[in-house]
């Protein structure tokens, strides 16, 4: 198999509102790709159809080779699919649904099951309607990884979590893919993925603006320093992203992989002038290929962007060009 | 809880239809069975109630309307989801009532075995008219609350529909035609409903196959009106087929205010004769026709006007609308009245000689006189019951007396008599209950004097069965309509 999932120029309109519109996207198998955007960006319609809750108004995708329109009942064996707004027959206990999930399964392993109960603490004579969201979203993954599905979504799996429950679901996230399976993930909040995913999308208004691997993409930028003590120079280049003055130092992004910028950077400013060129955060990556490649230019919502990203910032060292 | 309901109706059951001539319990016992009566009504209304609720809960438990993820995206095969529903319907529903059926026949003194088709049919009868109804209802809902809303939304859909129905045509007619269509046509259309559902879970176009219901309805309102149904049901004779009752308008037609605002009933009194030897005549529909006024009302069903051979008094009514009355009264005309009616036979007869106790009547049911008729001073009514359906059409007859009853005839003996059942030959008549009751009073066709039934004298049941269906018409030549009498009936001369 060459993809866990493949989609070709997925669109989806709801009347006159398309919600994704041309997404063509690759996801290979073991990794953990983090499908991020703003609020409404079309990230659940997306993760819908991929599940075959909704069905596309053009282009198709593939799941686990299989056509996502044809995805239902026994495929479903492979695939788990948790979602932040998860349905679950509230009326049963943690342990009838758990019983009433088991059988559905023949890969069901009942020793990571139990390991799962025994990490996320769960009441099991407890009625799934009167579990907290953390508490539910937590026996929702038990029901949906305990099956070792090779492939695993999960929509806004993080979202409104308290730090302690997230960090046991990441925990268990982390391990599961270290163990080779497949994880689609959506966000609106950068920081909640970006300790783990190995892949990363952008989705915004319905469009995926760029979709690679988080090593690839932090390889393909750096964060530029030279000290400047005058206002922002009005003749900047096009390709420097995000300039801004900063601490005595005039501070950009450009891309690693182009000679000409770094050139320009020496057209501009002498070497010894040069104080510091290091890889940036993803969260700087983030704000300047959005800006570059969004058809209306505008920075992601704060939210996406939150201190997830600084915090990468500060264990980096710096680099040469 | 449906279980119970299901059972506690069939324990009840039998303060439906209990008499015992033999009982010597006083009337206070008697009185305490009221309670008990209406407790057996009660669990019988509550079986229909409990199963919606059983099957609400049963589709409700995986949701198939709405964010559906967790049902979708599980390795649910939807046969096998939907069969384990049928199962459990089998197992909770259909088993329970099959077997508490079965209790309440035998307690009522049928045999079950003879009993098992008409069971079976009954079963039918009650999926398309109440679980199949009730299982699309909730299949095609969200929620409990949705559920109800949608039902309480149809209930006033149809009964104002009915209600516009009933506005347009007001009549009703009899005809021999059971409603063998719709049943079939909602199990396949709502049953394929629902296993759609069930499949694509799409929940717009699930409710969209529904929609040719109402239009299929609607259809046949237009294509087969009632009196389109009279005429299909009884053909007119050929020339040289004899009516089989000669009908004479009698003196003292007379007209008064229909149940309805604006409607009228123009009341014919009439002789019935020249009915043959052993057979009978049942007057099932009249219609009136005005020609020179071009005016024709509706065929309207005209109730127990069964003829027997002799002479026999009748009264026939037909409705017309006040303003087509204010149109006709003002001249004479030619009317035109045409009655279809029913040929039947006498066949097998069964005499019970002493009908002081419980006895059995083959095809009628079990019969005894009333209870409560000794303390009421009312000993002509006597309570019978059948399994699963009405009686096969019987007459039944006795004697009665003004002055006492003698073992021997008297000249002061009077005849008593009664029609009980139809010529519907279903095996099962839709009811929540196998066993129908059936109080049947004898009548007397001297109503001026007080008869009562001879209790050692014999009971005759006169098994009736179909001959023929056909129309028979009556001119009445320069016919005046009366004026209306509204609270009082007012005899007016009969012209000519």
């Amino acid at each position: 198999m060459e993809s866990a999932i493949a989609t070709t120029a997925l669109t989806k309109s709801f009347g006159r509102e398309t919600a994704l519109r041309d997404v063509s996207l690759c996801i290979t198998p073991g990794s953990v790709f983090a499908l991020v955007g703003p609020n409404g960006a079309g990230k659940t319609t997306l993760l819908k159809i991929l599940m075959n809750i909704l069905a596309p108004t053009a282009g198709h995708a593939t799941i686990l080779g299989l056509p996502s329109t044809e995805l239902r009942g026994h495929a479903f064996t492979n695939i788990g699919y948790v979602s932040e707004n998860q349905e679950m027959p509230e009326w049963m206990t943690v342990t009838r649904f758990l019983n009433f999930v088991r059988p559905l399964y023949p890969k069901w392993d009942s020793a990571l099951e139990a390991s799962l109960l025994q990490r996320f603490d769960l009441p099991l004579n407890r009625r799934l309607k009167r579990l907290s969201r953390g508490m539910r979203m937590k026996a929702a993954f038990v029901s949906s990884l305990a099956y070792r599905p090779s492939l695993v979504v999960l929509d806004e799996p993080l979202s409104g979590l308290d730090p302690l429950v997230r960090d046991q679901l990441v925990q268990v996230l982390r391990l599961l893919a270290r163990e080779g399976m497949t994880i689609l993930l959506s966000s609106h909040d950068l920081a909640e993925i970006e300790d783990f995913a190995t892949h990363l999308g952008f989705l915004e208004k319905g469009t995926l603006l760029f979709a690679e691997s988080i090593p690839d993409l932090k390889a393909r930028f750096r964060e530029v320093f030279i000290p400047y003590q005058s206002a922002l120079p009005a003749s900047i280049p096009s390709t420097w992203w995000q300039p801004e003055i900063r601490d005595g130092s005039l501070r950009f992004v450009v891309a690693n992989n182009a000679p000409e910028e770094i050139a320009a950077i020496h057209q501009h400013f002498p070497a010894p002038l040069i104080s510091r060129i290091e890889p940036t955060t993803l969260r700087a990556i983030f704000i300047a290929l959005a800006q570059s490649k969004s058809p209306t230019s505008t920075l992601p919502s704060p939210s996406l962007l939150s201190t997830g990203g600084q915090r990468e910032a500060a264990s980096h060292t710096a680099g040469a060009l | 809880m449906s279980v119970f309901v299901v059972f506690a109706a069939a324990f009840t059951d039998r303060y439906l239809w209990i008499s015992d001539p033999n009982d010597s319990m006083p009337f206070a016992w008697h009185v305490a069975h009221e309670p008990l009566r209406l407790l057996a009504y009660a669990f019988v209304i509550l079986m229909p109630l409990s199963w919606g609720l059983l099957i609400e809960r049963m589709v409700h438990a995986e949701t198939l309307i709405g964010d559906r993820q967790f049902w979708i995206t599980r390795p649910i095969d939807w046969k096998s989801l939907l069969s384990a529903k049928l199962l459990f319907l089998l197992v909770f529903l259909y088993l329970p009532f099959a077997i508490a059926q079965c209790i309440e026949l035998n307690r009522a003194g049928f045999p079950i075995l003879p009993a098992l088709p008409g069971l079976l049919f009954l079963l039918i009868l009650v999926t398309g008219i109440l679980v199949v109804p009730l299982l699309t209802l909730t299949v095609l809902t969200r929620n409990f609350t949705r559920t109800l809303l949608t039902l309480l939304g149809l209930v006033i859909a149809v009964a104002a529909l009915a209600y516009a129905a009933n506005r347009f045509d007001s009549n009703s007619v009899s005809t021999p035609y059971s409603d063998r269509f719709s049943i079939p046509v909602l199990l396949v259309v709502a049953g394929f409903a629902i296993v759609f559902q069930y499949a694509r879970r799409k929940t717009w176009l699930a409710r969209g196959i529904l929609l040719p219901l109402p239009l299929v309805i609607a259809l046949m309102a237009i294509f087969m009106p009632n009196g389109s149904m009279v005429e299909a049901a009884y053909p007119r004779p050929d020339h040289l087929a004899a009516d089989p009752v000669h009908l004479t308008p009698t003196s003292g037609t007379f007209m008064r205010q229909g149940s309805d605002d604006g409607i009228f009933e123009l009341v014919f009194p009439m002789n019935a004769e020249g009915v043959a030897s052993n057979h009978a005549v049942l007057i099932d529909n009249i219609l009136a026709t005005i020609e020179d006024a071009s005016w024709t009302s509706d065929w309207q069903a005209v109730y127990n006007q069964n003829v027997l051979p002799g002479n026999y008094r009748s009264e026939l009514a037909v409705h017309l609308k006040s303003k087509d009355y204010e149109r006709l009264r003002t001249s004479p005309h030619t009317l035109i009245l045409h009655f279809s009616l029913t040929e039947v036979q006498a066949g097998h007869a069964t005499t019970i000689d002493h009908p002081n106790q419980n006895f059995s009547i083959s095809s009628f049911g079990i019969c005894a006189p009333s209870v409560m008729s000794r303390y009421f001073d009312d000993d002509r009514s006597i309570l019978c019951r059948s399994a699963l359906h009405g009686p096969d059409l019987t007459f039944i007859r006795t004697t009665g007396s003004t002055t006492g009853c003698d073992a021997q005839a008297s000249q002061d003996d009077v005849p008593l008599g009664a029609w009980e059942g139809s010529l519907n030959n279903d095996p099962a008549d839709f009811g929540l209950t196998s066993v129908w009751n059936h109080p049947i009073y004898l009548a007397n066709q001297s109503a001026d004097t007080k008869v009562s039934r001879c209790p050692d004298r014999p009971l005759h049941f006169i098994r009736y069965t179909l001959v023929r269906r056909t129309q028979t018409e009556l001119t009445i030549p320069n016919f005046r309509f009366p004026a209306p009498a509204s609270n009082t009936i007012t005899l007016v001369p009969h012209l000519p």
